[in-house]
Parts: C-alpha cells; sequence; structure tokens
C-alpha cells in the first residue's frame, strides 16, 4: 500500500465544533504540572505516544512531544521537528524570554504548519486532530505542528463510476487529496474552498468548494447555514451530512447528487452547483440537485453526441421499466388480457395454466427472490456474488419453471426488470427503482391499469413538489426550460451549449461563445 | 401572494388548457356528430368565441386590479356582503363541477377498466391523488400540468394514427351546406367542454408576470381549441358524421381501428395516459376552490385542512354524479352553469370595474 501523506482540517476559531466539554483554561508553566492537568485525558489512550527530550543546545529546556501513534508521519517527527528542536541554537544569554515560543515556531521545525496553543482544550482537541503537540517546561502556549501521515488507500478507477473513455482518477478517503485532484482540473483562482469541522466527537473535516463568479451566494449562505446547523457528535461519511440536508427525507427520490469522480464534480462546480466533501469518504456530493443528474454519466459528455445521446435516452426507458414493467405485466395479465396480442397471448396464458399462483403472486415471489439474489450478490465478494447471481438466475429460475411455480413469462419481466434497474448510473436512483416497484406491483394486482396511471400520476406529483435550494428537483421537465432539454433525454453536441443551465440558480449564464464547427466563434 | 402558488405564465397556459380538456375530448365528437354532421368541427370554432370572450373579460378585469386577488377585486367591485356571496357562488360552481366531472370519470374508468369495482372505490383513488395535488399549492399543480401536457400530445398521437389506416376524406364533405341552427346547437354543446376558462379569474393574482397572462391564456384556447379539433376531425374523417353520432365514446372506438404489429392496439397506452390527462380537469378547477375560500376566509395557514375536507365533499357528491357524460342534461346543466357563472360574472365585474373606477379606488384604499 502506497503511503500518502495527509493534512489536516484547519482549526482556526471558526471552524471549532461545538464545543465538547474541554475546560478552556490556560495550562500551567511547569511541564510536570502540565502533564498532570492532561493526565485525566491522555493517560487513558494507550495510541497516545508522549516522548519526553530536552529542547536547546546550550541553554536545556525539558519539553514533551505528544502524539497519536500512526497519525503522525514518524520520519518528519524525527528529522523535521525533534532533531531541529534538540539542536535549537539556544543561548543561555537569549535565557527564556516570552519571544523564545514565537521564534522555536518560525525557526524550530522545518515542516509547513507550524503554530502555538494555550489551553487544555485546545491542546487536547489537536492532540485528537492528529496533530503533534509540543509541552515545554516554563512555557505556557506549547508548540501545536502538523506532520500528519500515516497510510491510506492509492487513488484508483472509482469502482460505482467507471467510463471507457474517461479518467481513470476516483476519490480516497483523504479530503485534502480529493480537493487537489479537483484543484488540478479546475484552475480557476475563482474556486473557492472553505472548510469547517462537523461533529462533537468525531470532529470530521468537511470542505466544500464553488466558484465565486458562477455558483449562486444564496445557495451557498445556505449550504453553510445548514451545515454550520448540524450538531451531531459524530460524522461517518458523508451519507450522514446528506441526510441532514435533505429536505424532503421521506421521499424515496435521493435529493442529493454523488460521485466519485473528480471529472464529474468539476463539470458540475462549472454549472454553478457547490461540492462537499467531506473527510473519510471516497465521494463527494453537490447541491442544488435535480432528478435529471441521476440519469446523466460522465461518459454521456466524453463519448459522441449520438452514442451519449442514445445511452442517457436508453437509461429514461430503463428506469420507466424498472419501475414499471412487472406491474404493466400484471395489469395486462390480470385485468385486460383482451388488450394483448393474440399470438402474445395465447402462449403466455399456456404457460401460466399451470401455475397455481394468481399472476399478481407469481410475480411477487420471483421479485423477492430477485431482490435477496441482488442483495446478497452486492455483500458479499466479487466471485463469490456473481456464483450466486448466476445461481439464482439460471438455476433457480429453470427449476421454478420446471416445478411449475412460475411462468417463463415472469421470469422473462423480472429478469429484464433487474437489469434495468441496473442501467442507471446513480445509486440513489437505482434504490427509488426498486423501492418503488413494489407499491406499483400491489396497485396494480388490485387495480390495473388505473392503479399503474393513478402510481405514476402520485410520483409525477411528489417529484414535482421536490424543491430545495430554490431549485425545483423535476427541472427542466417541470417547470419547463427549453433550453436545459438540450441536455436532457438527449444530449445535444457541447458546441450548441452556449450557456449554463437555467434550472440551477447561478450568476453568471455564458458558458462558452458560439462556436462553429469549422472553429469559427461568434465572439 | 404566497410563494407557494406563484405559477409563470407558461404553467398558467398549461392549467388553463388542462381545465378545458378532459372526458369530453372523448364524447364531444358524438354530440357534434348528432347535432351538426360533417361541420362538426366549425361547432368547436364557434363555441371557442365563448370562451375567447371570458379570457379575454377576465385578462381586463386582472390588468385593472393589479395586486389584488380575486377576493379582494370582488369584495372592491361589489361590496363586502354581495362580494363574498358571489365568491361562495363561484367556489361552489367550482367544486359542483369538480364533483360531476369526478363522478362522470369515474363511471367512465369503471365502464373501460375496472367494472367490477365499486364507484367509490374509483372515486376514493382518484380523489387521493387529487387532493395530494392541490395540498401541495399552485406552484405544484403548474408543475403537473406541464408535465401531463406532453400525456396529453401522446395521446392525440394514438387517436392521429387510425386515420392513417381508414379514412374518407369525403366523410369532411359538403361544407356548404350550412344550418345554422344545428351550428348552434353543437356550439352550445361545444361551450361546456371549454368551460374551466374562468379559472383564470382565480390564477391571474398567482402569475409572476401579469403582462404575460394574454398571451398565455390566448395559446392555451388555442391549444384546447386545437386538440378538440383533432379529435373532432380524426372521428369524421375515420367515421364519418352519421356513424360517430352512433358511438357514445367515439373518442375511444377510433382506437379500435389501428392494428399496429407488437404493440396491436393503442387503447392500454390511451387510457393509461388519459387518466392523468383527466385528472388534470379534476385538479385544476379543485385548486381554484381551495384557494378561492382560502383566500376569502384568510385561513393561509389552515390550506391543507381545506383541500381535505373539500376533497370529501367532492367525494361524497361524486358517489351521486349522474350515470354517463352522454347524457344531453348533463352537458346542458354545464353550458348553462358556464354561461350563467363562469361566464357572467366576471363580465359583470368588468363593468362594474368600469361603472365605477373612482369608488373602486376608495374600497381598496379602505
Amino acid at each position: 500500500m502506497r503511503i500518502i501523506p495527509r493534512k489536516p482540517a484547519p482549526s482556526n476559531s471558526q471552524t471549532q465544533p461545538k464545543s465538547g466539554g474541554l475546560p478552556e483554561d490556560p495550562v500551567p508553566l511547569s511541564l510536570k504540572d502540565k502533564n498532570e492537568m492532561l493526565s485525566p485525558y491522555l493517560d487513558k489512550n494507550e495510541d497516545i505516544n508522549k516522548r519526553d527530550f530536552t529542547l536547546g543546545s546550550d541553554l536545556k529546556i525539558s519539553a514533551r512531544a505528544v502524539y497519536l501513534n500512526q497519525v503522525v508521519d514518524n520520519d518528519a517527527l524525527y528529522r523535521h521537528v525533534l532533531d531541529p528542536l534538540m539542536h535549537f541554537p539556544l543561548t543561555v544569554q537569549e535565557g527564556l524570554t516570552p519571544a523564545l515560543i514565537n521564534v522555536l515556531a518560525n525557526s524550530g521545525p522545518s515542516v509547513g504548519q507550524v503554530k502555538t496553543a494555550a489551553t487544555i482544550k485546545e491542546i487536547v482537541q489537536h492532540i485528537f486532530d492528529g496533530l503533534l503537540v509540543v509541552l515545554l517546561d516554563g512555557y505556557q502556549e506549547a508548540l501545536v505542528v502538523d506532520i500528519h501521515g500515516g497510510e491510506f488507500r492509492a487513488v484508483d478507477e472509482p469502482p460505482g463510476e467507471r467510463t471507457t473513455r474517461g479518467p481513470r482518477e476516483g476519490f480516497i478517503e483523504n479530503m485534502d487529496i480529493n480537493i487537489s485532484m479537483i484543484r488540478r482540473r479546475l484552475r480557476d483562482p475563482n474556486l473557492v474552498v472553505k472548510k469547517t469541522m462537523i461533529g462533537r466527537r468525531t470532529r470530521t473535516p468537511v470542505a466544500y468548494m464553488y466558484i465565486e463568479d458562477i455558483a449562486s451566494p444564496e445557495v451557498v449562505n445556505n449550504l453553510r447555514q445548514r451545515l454550520d446547523a448540524i450538531d451531531v457528535d459524530g460524522i461517518v461519511a458523508s451519507g450522514y451530512i446528506e441526510q441532514y440536508l435533505e429536505k424532503s427525507p421521506w421521499s424515496f427520490f435521493p435529493q442529493i447528487s454523488s460521485s466519485e469522480r473528480p471529472d464529474r464534480l468539476v463539470a458540475k462546480l462549472m454549472e454553478g452547483r457547490v461540492v462537499v466533501i467531506v473527510h473519510g469518504t471516497p465521494l463527494a456530493f453537490t447541491v442544488p440537485t435535480l432528478a435529471l443528474e441521476f440519469f446523466q454519466a460522465s461518459e454521456d459528455y466524453y463519448e459522441r453526441t449520438i452514442y451519449g445521446s442514445i445511452t442517457r435516452f436508453m437509461r429514461f426507458v430503463a428506469f420507466f421499466l424498472a419501475i414499471s414493467l412487472p406491474s404493466i405485466y400484471i395489469s395486462l395479465f390480470s385485468f385486460h388480457p383482451e388488450l394483448v396480442p393474440f399470438k402474445l397471448l395465447l402462449p403466455v396464458a399456456q404457460a401460466r395454466s399451470q401455475v397455481p399462483f394468481p399472476v399478481l403472486i407469481e410475480v411477487l415471489i420471483q421479485e423477492f427472490i430477485i431482490q435477496l439474489t441482488v442483495e446478497s450478490g452486492l455483500r458479499l465478494p466479487g466471485a463469490v456474488g456473481q456464483t450466486v447471481g448466476v445461481v439464482a438466475g439460471i438455476i433457480l429460475g429453470q427449476a421454478a419453471i420446471a416445478a411449475k411455480l412460475a411462468s417463463p413469462a415472469v421470469i422473462i419481466v423480472i429478469s429484464v426488470t433487474t437489469i434495468a434497474t441496473f442501467v442507471m448510473p446513480s445509486s440513489g436512483m437505482l434504490l427509488a427503482s426498486r423501492i418503488l416497484r413494489l407499491p406499483l406491483i400491489l396497485i396494480c394486482g388490485a387495480f390495473g391499469i388505473y392503479g399503474f396511471s393513478l402510481a405514476w400520476l402520485l410520483i409525477v406529483i411528489h417529484v414535482c413538489s421536490l424543491e430545495d435550494f430554490q431549485t425545483p428537483y423535476y427541472a427542466p421537465f417541470a417547470p419547463i426550460h427549453l433550453r436545459d432539454l438540450k441536455d436532457s433525454a438527449i444530449r445535444a453536441p457541447l458546441w450548441l451549449m452556449n450557456k449554463r443551465p437555467q434550472s440551477l440558480p447561478v450568476t453568471n449564464q455564458t458558458r462558452q461563445v458560439k462556436t462553429h464547427s469549422d472553429g469559427r466563434s461568434d465572439q | 401572494m404566497s410563494r407557494m402558488h406563484q405559477i409563470n405564465s407558461r404553467q398558467l397556459m398549461f392549467i388553463l388548457t388542462g381545465g378545458q380538456v378532459g372526458t369530453a375530448m372523448l364524447a364531444l365528437p358524438a354530440l357534434l356528430g348528432k347535432a351538426a354532421g360533417q361541420h362538426a368541427w366549425v361547432c368547436i370554432l364557434l363555441g371557442a368565441l365563448v370562451p375567447l370572450i371570458n379570457l379575454l373579460v377576465i385578462e381586463n378585469l386582472g390588468k385593472r386590479h393589479l395586486g389584488s386577488n380575486m377576493v379582494q377585486m370582488f369584495q372592491a367591485l361589489m361590496g363586502k356582503v354581495a362580494g363574498t356571496i358571489c365568491i361562495l357562488v363561484f367556489a361552489f360552481y367550482l367544486i359542483g363541477a369538480t364533483t360531476v366531472l369526478l363522478g362522470v370519470f369515474a363511471r367512465l374508468i369503471q365502464l373501460f377498466l375496472l367494472p367490477k369495482t365499486p364507484l367509490w372505490v374509483v372515486v376514493l383513488l382518484a380523489m387521493m391523488c387529487v387532493i395530494y395535488a392541490v395540498s401541495k399549492g399552485g406552484r405544484v399543480v403548474g408543475r403537473l400540468n406541464e408535465t401531463l401536457f406532453f400525456g396529453l400530445v401522446l395521446s392525440m398521437f394514438f387517436i392521429v394514427i387510425p386515420v392513417y389506416y381508414s379514412h374518407d376524406l369525403t366523410n369532411l364533405l359538403p361544407l356548404g351546406e350550412l344550418d345554422v341552427g344545428e351550428l348552434l346547437r353543437g356550439a352550445f354543446y361545444t361551450i361546456t367542454t371549454f368551460a374551466g376558462a374562468e379559472i383564470l379569474l382565480v390564477l391571474y393574482s398567482q402569475v409572476d408576470k401579469p403582462e404575460e397572462v394574454k398571451v398565455a391564456a390566448m395559446n392555451a384556447l388555442g391549444l384546447s381549441v386545437a386538440t378538440y379539433l383533432i379529435v373532432a376531425i380524426c372521428c369524421l374523417l375515420v367515421f364519418g358524421a352519421e356513424r360517430m353520432a352512433r358511438f357514445t365514446w367515439p373518442g375511444v372506438t377510433i382506437l379500435k381501428i389501428a392494428h399496429v404489429p407488437v404493440i396491436e392496439r393503442f387503447e392500454f397506452y390511451f387510457l393509461a395516459i388519459w387518466v392523468g390527462i383527466v385528472l388534470r380537469r379534476v385538479i385544476n378547477p379543485s385548486f381554484a376552490a381551495a384557494l378561492t375560500l382560502v383566500q376569502l376566509f384568510n385561513m393561509e395557514e389552515r390550506y391543507n385542512l381545506l383541500v381535505l375536507f373539500l376533497g370529501v365533499v367532492v367525494f361524497v357528491g361524486a358517489q351521486f354524479s349522474p350515470n354517463t357524460m352522454g347524457n344531453q342534461i348533463i352537458w346542458n346543466y354545464f353550458a348553462i352553469s358556464y354561461l350563467s357563472i363562469g361566464f357572467t360574472f366576471p363580465l359583470v365585474l368588468l363593468l362594474i370595474s368600469l361603472l365605477r373606477k373612482g369608488t373602486v379606488k376608495a374600497n381598496a384604499k379602505a
């Protein structure tokens, strides 16, 4: 495993989380008293290293370095902090002046960030944030040195959003590396990165990024307020924050879009969205979110227009099938067989005649089996998961038909539905389609095509009602923004997308000057 | 103006179209065929003159009272007591129309899709959707109408396809033999189908750009007229006036003509979309009625409760609705109530507004 140096979020006063119950008393001058005072917070943890040493080559000052094991970079600790401090040219003539601590901070450790801390709260928090704290005898202030290190997963291809033509780089669990991946692609000085910490106990670093002259200030302020309002003891992953931000938590539909790909997020930043990156999660999410985003994939824009448009349109069809196909089958064969073409009706009816269950129960059983298979396949290791899929798909299906527990038509319907479900490029909408399918099956089992229409009407009403960060979720379909339809069910050529999406609140609408295919531009 | 109910002019256009196009598109060709034969489509154009005047009157009225909602307008022009009574009559008219339409819709569903399901179940399911949509406010109703308009376009596509399989252009001829009496009778039926234009009176104050209302209203009427014309002409081309008059629901019967490979018949797809289209016809006046009552009783905070209450009223009322839309009594009832309330009220208000310009301003200030 590659070792990647990591850096913490800044811990200035603006980014401090709500009080964690630590006293804000100043620490005493004597090192012994300091140790005693800090002992209740530090001694109970065996992963906290304490290294006593003597500071200065001539005038000796007793000092103690306190740090978390395997969180700081040991090489930097010895080479760039302890060594320079131990050999610091401190003479007896200079004495123990109050300014010494500043001199040490500026000229002592040869690493990036060095600052001071003077209260118990600050010192303890810095230690647990993964910083190195150097306590000095005779000085109230302690040196705080940022030498984060340790092991992290290397940058790799994102498993959930693979492309054939796009970049192979995906986010990892380190927030700063994720930010740097975006920075490397978007070298705009107007790209603003703001950091904060959420979680009283986890103190999880969270960053939000936006392009200052594109993103709506109202959206940025709204996001900041909502992030600041999260007062919880722990944020383990970005999914926690997404749930705190979602305006309609009981909705079936995901209202915050996330991605593992920095290239995709750069495109979203340039559309005026705000990106939120949470330390410890290999993906970032964006606000405001449109339903349409869950149908878009990076590949749509990297491939030629015609291919991008066809695949995009196919996703919409797949989403409809993923939700509706079993319910349409039930409606037709339970309620309106007269509407089925005769040549199709005959073989299906023949096969169904030996199945002891009504169509609804038959579909429900198969749907239940397939949901179990999908769940087990997702949780099991790759090869085993595939095996389970094959066993369920081929063997179980064949056995069910042979045992006359299911008709071949139902097996086909459920299989096509499952395949259609996984056409979706976003896991959020994928889950929504899996969940929505069941109520549709039940309502169509009771009311046929009438139930089907009403269920879809309810879905449309619900989707129309979703709105957050001044952005209607269902735009550009409702409210209709004709300009944005260029990048909806189809994807128009990039050189036609002169403006940013009208559906999003932005301060700068122009994306490009009109460029012709022969290279001319209407500047 | 509450942001919850704010709509744009495009949404207004779709709401007005949605308020005019419903179950009638299936039944109207039969009535027109009976009344005016091959001139059925001329009746639609003639009938459209009434909603045209209605929309222009309301638009003019709204322009004269910018910033006032319907309740304020009524009370300023007619005085508090008379104004309140008129608003209540208008609201009850909208509720009544909604109730009858829902009842007709439910019976149609029974007829075509669920013959064994009790009426109250069909109505209850539809009402759940209506209540849910209306409770979300004007903005959502506007967006829903935008979305469902695409459904209307698609359903028109289904109605046009059978013409390819079977049509006779001579069914539209001869054109010269016009009987004014027949035409007027047909136009009278057509007026019924355009009832729904009057909800502009309620919605005018909710539009974000009032200067765009006129164009939106005209476009809406144009779309409604085009829809009815397409259905009537397609039915004429396929069936001819005489046969068309014999069917109760020629708008559905025409779908049986086409046998497309694989899909075979369009009814399934058409009816699936049509349910949404028709429910717009119930949702839009329901929303207008709810908004009127909320403004009248100043109960913005209890909007959802009021919507629920109205939903229950409409649900109960729909149980006692008459049997089919083909019944001419229903058409007459609709036409008369629309002409006497939906059409006359705005006209009277405009006249009062013209006559009492100075007094109105004083009332508004008070």
